[in-house]
């Protein structure tokens, strides 16, 4: 146990000196490349000094587009837990619900979200409301398929276990079925997540006056490259903060499992 | 009194209809030990799963006081093979949940009364623990102080202690010889141990294969029984042997 725990613990020392180096290769690579050779093209390619420089000056903007794309997100992907995982497990638990609901959700979960940005933008009255539904949707279908798949193949005796109780259905659902179930639920919600993100910066790229998405494709359009950069790697720093989080709380949730309870 | 009158039950197998318990008649009385002893894929857990209102039977039925079981019903627990536990509560709340569901008592005497069992069972210093963390034995252990908190009038228990090694085995026998002793409760129990059955049982009834049916009831004189090494013991044990011999007699002529 000790020996493993200094295993870890090293590994982690040595994972975070290694990340490091990756990223200071990366920058000396690029103020190289831009600065000292000049081989690449000033207008493309800014120097990393520039770029921060751009930052720190846009600070203000950017956090209002951060808090406006926030919005959409964190509706759109509320809605999606809210919905995606009773019916998941309400139609995963009732057999002819199931065997009907299957095939539509295959056919349906198959469609790339992004293809129904330029129909919700054109039938909501605004563009909020056009992203947060597809945000919605490219959340819903992950989170529900997995819940669902999840909720039919739950072990028959943890329900027998349940039913020798003579429980009701709704506690059967929500506090037997769920918890089973929880670990293939999370991993349908980071997937969610995950395209939550992607389709908010396509929504935003293609509608938006304000955003973290809008903001890289409006100063790409005025070849403005500095600022789309910036854009980029705020992104980057955004997703990986909010995964960091999810995974947080999916440590919580999960700390029954063996493999998160030394946490 | 708990009877089985006139069940049978098949499964389909590859397309084909499979007869695994074929016109099976039994009854349990109150506050009465029965084992069910029989080879490996007799039926004993369908039986089982059919008393507790698990499953249902085909054809027959089975009557609890005289009502029809069609699900399980008030003041029954069952302990399963693979215990069954919900790995995402302590061992405490596990305990706790059922007598919740069950509406038992106020949260107080709940949690109260859920440390008197896991103390019985000698587990008071896991109460914290995930099931993960459990050795088999404590998560056995668990599983019969869920099953004991929920003051059953019956207890289904299937081969509970198959998965044990010998020392924990005898030392879980004992402790529920003593807790069948001191509360008023009929446990119907699957083994396919012979000596485990004997210990045990105030009844052994010991089944056929293919299909399920009862060969015979063996009436256990408890007295005679409590050593294991004793000439009673053997007495019990040869007359099981005769019957399986029969059993298996029985069925190489069926085969011919
Ligand atoms: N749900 C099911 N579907 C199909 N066949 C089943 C099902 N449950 C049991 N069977 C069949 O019924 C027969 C009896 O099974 P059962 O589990 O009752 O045996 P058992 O006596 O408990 O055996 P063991 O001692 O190995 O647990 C087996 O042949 C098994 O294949
Ligand atoms: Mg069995």
């Amino acid at each position: 146990m000790i020996y493993k725990f200094n295993f870890t613990k090293s590994a982690k020392t040595q994972q975070v000196v290694d990340v490091t180096a990756i990223f200071l290769g990366i920058l000396v690579v690029w103020e190289v490349l831009t600065v000292q050779l000049e081989v690449l093209d000033a207008f493309l390619f800014p120097s990393p000094q520039q770029v921060l420089e751009l930052f720190i000056g846009d600070l203000p903007t950017i956090f209002r587009g951060l808090g406006s794309s926030l919005v959409l997100l964190s509706a759109a992907y509320a809605l999606a837990l809210a919905t995606a995982i009773p019916l998941g497990l309400f139609v995963g638990w009732r057999r002819r619900l199931f065997n009907a609901v299957h095939p539509i959700s295959k056919i349906m979960s198959a469609v790339p979200p992004i293809v129904y940005i330029p129909y919700a933008i054109a039938i909501l009255p605004t563009f909020q409301l056009a992203s947060i539904l597809v945000i919605f949707v490219g959340a819903f279908w992950p989170i529900f398929v997995s819940t669902l798949n999840a909720t039919v193949q739950i072990d028959k005796t943890l329900i027998d276990s349940a039913r020798m109780l003579r429980i009701k259905e709704r506690r059967l659902l929500f506090e037997i079925i769920l918890p089973a179930i929880m670990p293939q639920v999370l991993t349908g919600c980071s997937v969610g997540l995950i395209f939550s993100f992607i389709l908010l910066a396509s929504a935003e790229m293609i509608g938006a006056t304000s955003g973290i998405g809008w903001y890289v494709k409006y100063y790409s359009d005025f070849g403005d490259y500095g600022k789309v950069i910036v854009g980029i790697l705020f992104i980057g720093l955004v997703v990986t903060a909010v995964m960091a989080v999810f995974d947080r709380i999916q440590r919580h949730l999960l700390r029954w499992q063996a493999k998160y309870s030394a946490d | 009194m708990l009877e089985v009158k006139h069940v049978s039950k098949s499964f389909s197998k590859d397309g084909q209809s499979q007869l695994v318990l074929s016109d099976l008649n039994l009854a349990v009385g109150s506050r009465e030990f029965v084992c069910l002893l029989g080879p490996s894929g007799c039926g004993k857990s369908t039986l089982l799963r059919i008393m507790a209102g698990l499953d249902s039977a085909e054809f027959g039925g089975v009557y609890l006081d005289d009502k029809l079981v069609n699900e399980p019903q008030p003041k029954c627990a069952f302990v399963f093979q693979d215990y069954a536990l919900f790995p995402w509560k302590t061992v405490l709340e596990n305990v706790v949940y059922g007598m919740d569901v069950q509406g038992m008592y106020d949260k107080k005497t709940r949690v109260e009364k859920a440390k008197e069992y896991l103390k019985l069972m000698h587990l008071e210093k896991y109460e914290n623990s995930y099931i993960h963390e459990l050795s088999g034995g404590m998560r056995q252990r668990t599983a019969i102080a869920r099953s004991l908190a929920l003051e059953p009038e019956i207890l289904f228990m299937d081969e509970p202690f198959g998965a044990l090694d010998n020392f924990t085995r005898m030392e879980l026998q004992e402790l529920l010889l003593d807790i069948y002793s001191k509360n008023k409760l009929s446990v119907v129990f699957v083994t396919h141990d012979i000596s485990e059955a004997i210990y045990l049982g105030d009844r052994v009834v010991v089944m056929n294969a293919h299909p399920g049916t009862v060969h015979s009831i063996l009436d256990i004189n408890k007295g005679l029984v409590r050593d294991r090494t004793s000439e009673d013991f053997h007495l019990y044990e040869d007359k099981i042997m005769q019957a399986f011999q029969l059993v298996r007699k029985q069925e190489v002529e069926y085969y011919i």
